[in-house]
């Protein structure tokens, strides 16, 4: 076992600190009231995440997006820098508003992207998808492809608020029945869910028996 | 004046970015594909110097406490040294966290406190499990036989083992999940782009932090 | 009756320490890790779908990989990525690899690269890291338009120096999008498939997003790979056993465990109500 080897480096430390931070996160599962290791690793992940975020995410960036391009004689870059500045009138009460000049600008940039293309890629794309019904002479494909256009339809309708089943009774029997597949639709998501999040516990185990204590 | 500068001007702004983004995509105009793309690369500086806005608002919440001695200030000092070291270590090296020592504590300080917290999730799944798929009414019926069968179909040794059972789940997955699938992806485009005609009316407040 | 803190098997049953099922699933877990049982696994139709598409391409072809090996989902995205970059490197072809999510994925993306086989690919020339870009949605569209957009790379190099952006300048040029991003397939698709002609994808999904992603398969989705069950379906079609294949025992078991709860908590429950004269 390389940790009780008596060899002393920066990965034998490692994988003891490692370790130890792992089984203080672990009490959490034991319930006790003010746990303080669950307390101590929680306050080491938040400092690293603002650290790291800070040399990765800001550092890394400003260097990329802005000196670099006011580095190659762009010098309209400015302009952006001054707006996201803006942002840090938020510290000040009497001119919290001005804050608001580039939070305008990068939630309607983030909307307008994603809308866009999403009218094409999720709507046009998929109306078509949903209103080419292809029969073959396969009668279970046909039965299937029939039951995927019927699914798809019933789904927009239920969630289609505009058209309330207490004022427009005719749509009732197709909200009832679009309930039911949800639920197919929920219960497949649930069962694929717990694979993905098993994994993730198997893996801190993997660290303790491997790497941590070597066995196997 | 006041309310239109604090109000009306970043809502009129978000609204000419809508259409000016919205049209790009869809008219093939050179100078409005610049000016669009132009305002994106804006947005994406903006979006990168508001980080500071969070770093620094944690970090005064937290000296605040510190300050008062509130209980449990000790760990918020212990958060601040972790993040001081982290961002000296940082810019240690020739390219930002390249230095053996940052690389050394992500790997073995960040990334196991990281992946636990995740990994005590599967506790939960398993307690969500056991208290919520209980048979009640007829729907909870069908959200647990879905359940069941898809959770067939993954477990890796019943593909193996039983491998007749792998069509039953292949088409709970490619027709009726699917279909509800296409159905729920249409759905939330058309919020998301109601969302954003709003913006474009102005009606939409909360996007530029107004909130009535 | 049932109670919460009623004596009797039926109540001990319905209302267990969720404590004692955590000891059991732990125990379990390390049974498995320690003692593999090595059960057969089925490769499923998406995953062999995946396999071929990217064996078909032919070499010099070019690939964009959002690949976002999150610290918090280590264990499981690590086994996907490393069976993609193999394979991609396997069949010689480009990738350019950007981060998009989380800035540690740059970090942990080092980690990765250092267990890949690289063979004689050279950097800038025939793979590129361009590290974590701050942006989400926003910088995918602008990626896309131009991929030497963020200007340098993860090692601080200028991109457009680099001889991969002379044949690889905006996303028309690119021949494979991977999505090894979790959630962020769906922005993928729609920044960097579908305004360019649909280019062909392939997504690594969790296990939950199987029926979002079925409604845009087989185009532009050539292949799914479902989370950690789809890696190690792929390990072996590699013929490489690697971290997945080593997991799907302990996946096994959680299955059977979950599965064994939920149909006795039922019959007990079931039975109860019966015996009470209740309906369901």
């Amino acid at each position: 076992m390389e940790i009780f080897s008596g060899v002393v480096n920066d990965r034998v430390i490692g994988l003891w600190v490692a370790a130890i931070l792992t089984f203080f996160i672990f009490t959490y599962i034991v319930r006790i009231k003010q746990n303080i290791f669950f307390k101590f690793a929680e306050s080491t992940i938040v400092g690293a995440a603002l650290g790291y975020t800070v040399v990765l995410v800001m550092a890394k960036n400003i260097d990329g997006l802005i000196i670099t391009q006011a580095v190659k004689g762009n010098f309209l870059i400015v302009i952006p820098v001054i707006l996201g500045l803006l942002l840090y009138f938020r510290f000040a009460p009497n001119y919290q508003y001005l804050a608001r000049i580039p939070v305008a600008i990068i939630g309607s940039v983030g909307i307008g992207v994603g809308a866009r293309a999403a009218l094409d890629a999720q709507i046009v794309k998929q109306m078509i998808a949903v209103s080419t019904l292809k029969l073959s002479a396969d009668m279970f494909k046909n039965v299937n492809n029939i039951i995927i256009l019927l699914c798809g339809i019933f789904t927009v309708i239920y969630f289609f608020f505009t058209l309330k089943p207490t004022l427009h009774r005719k749509i009732i029997p197709i909200t009832t029945t679009a309930q039911y597949i949800l639920f197919i639709y929920f219960g497949a998501k649930f069962g694929g869910t717990i694979f993905g999040r098993a994994v993730l516990l198997l893996g801190r185990l993997q660290f303790l028996l491997f790497d941590w204590l070597g066995i196997g | 004046m006041s309310t239109i500068l604090r109000r009306q001007v970043p809502l009129a702004i978000a609204s000419i970015i809508i259409l000016i983004v919205f049209l790009e995509y869809y008219i093939a105009y050179a100078p409005l594909k610049t000016l669009s793309s132009a305002i994106q690369q804006w947005a994406i500086i903006c979006a990168t110097l508001a980080v500071g806005v969070g770093v620094i608002n944690a970090a005064l919440i937290k000296i605040d406490k510190i300050k008062k001695k509130q209980p449990y200030w000790y760990f918020d000092a212990w958060m601040l040294i972790v993040f001081v070291i982290f961002v000296v270590t940082g810019f240690m090296g020739k390219t930002y966290g390249e230095h053996p020592i940052f690389q050394w504590m992500m790997q073995y300080v960040y990334l196991p406190v990281d992946s636990t917290i995740f990994a005590l999730v599967a506790f939960d799944i398993v307690a969500a499990f056991y208290r919520s798929f209980r048979v009640r009414t007829g729907s909870s019926i069908i959200l647990l036989v879905s359940a069941l069968i898809i959770m067939l179909w993954n477990m890796p040794m019943v593909g193996g083992l039983w491998p007749g059972f792998m069509p039953l789940g292949s088409w709970v997955l490619d027709v009726p999940a699917a279909g509800v699938g296409r159905g729920i992806t249409i759905i939330t485009a058309i919020g998301l782009v109601g969302f954003s005609i709003r913006e474009l009316f102005m009606k939409e407040r909360t996007v530029v932090g107004v909130v009535d | 009756m049932i109670h919460k803190d009623g004596k009797g098997f039926s109540n001990k049953i319905l209302n267990l320490d969720p404590r004692i099922l955590w000891v059991i699933l732990i125990v379990g877990f390390v049974y498995t890790l320690l003692s593999p049982l090595g059960l057969p696994i089925k490769i499923d139709k998406y995953t062999l779908d995946y396999y071929n598409f990217i064996e078909s391409l032919p070499p010099g072809s070019i690939a964009v990989v959002q690949c976002d090996i999150e610290s918090a989902s280590y264990s499981a995205q690590l086994p996907i990525a490393q069976d993609l970059f193999q394979h991609l490197f396997n069949k010689k072809i480009k990738v350019i690899q950007i981060a998009l999510h989380r800035a540690d994925s740059q970090v942990n993306f080092e980690r990765l690269m250092k267990t890949i086989d690289k063979g004689d690919a050279v950097y800038g020339e025939d793979w590129v890291n361009i590290g974590f870009v701050e942006g989400k949605e926003t910088a995918m569209a602008a990626f896309a338009a131009d991929l030497t957009w963020p200007q340098k790379d993860a090692y601080g190099n200028l991109l457009e120096n680099l001889p991969l952006f002379k044949e690889a300048k905006t996303m028309n040029d690119i021949d494979l999008i991977c999505s090894s991003a979790g959630d962020y397939w769906l922005s993928n698709l729609r920044q960097w498939s579908t305004p360019y002609g649909q280019k062909p994808m392939v997504v690594n999904s969790g296990g939950a997003q199987l029926p979002d992603v079925y409604p845009y398969y087989p185009t532009p989705v050539k292949g799914i790979m479902n989370g950690i069950i789809g890696a190690a379906q792929y390990e072996k079609l590699q013929q490489r056993p690697g971290l997945a294949l080593a997991l799907q025992d302990g996946l096994s078991f959680v299955g059977a465990f979950l599965i064994v709860i939920i149909v006795i908590t039922n019959i007990v429950q079931i039975s109860t109500r019966y015996k009470e004269g209740k309906k369901l």
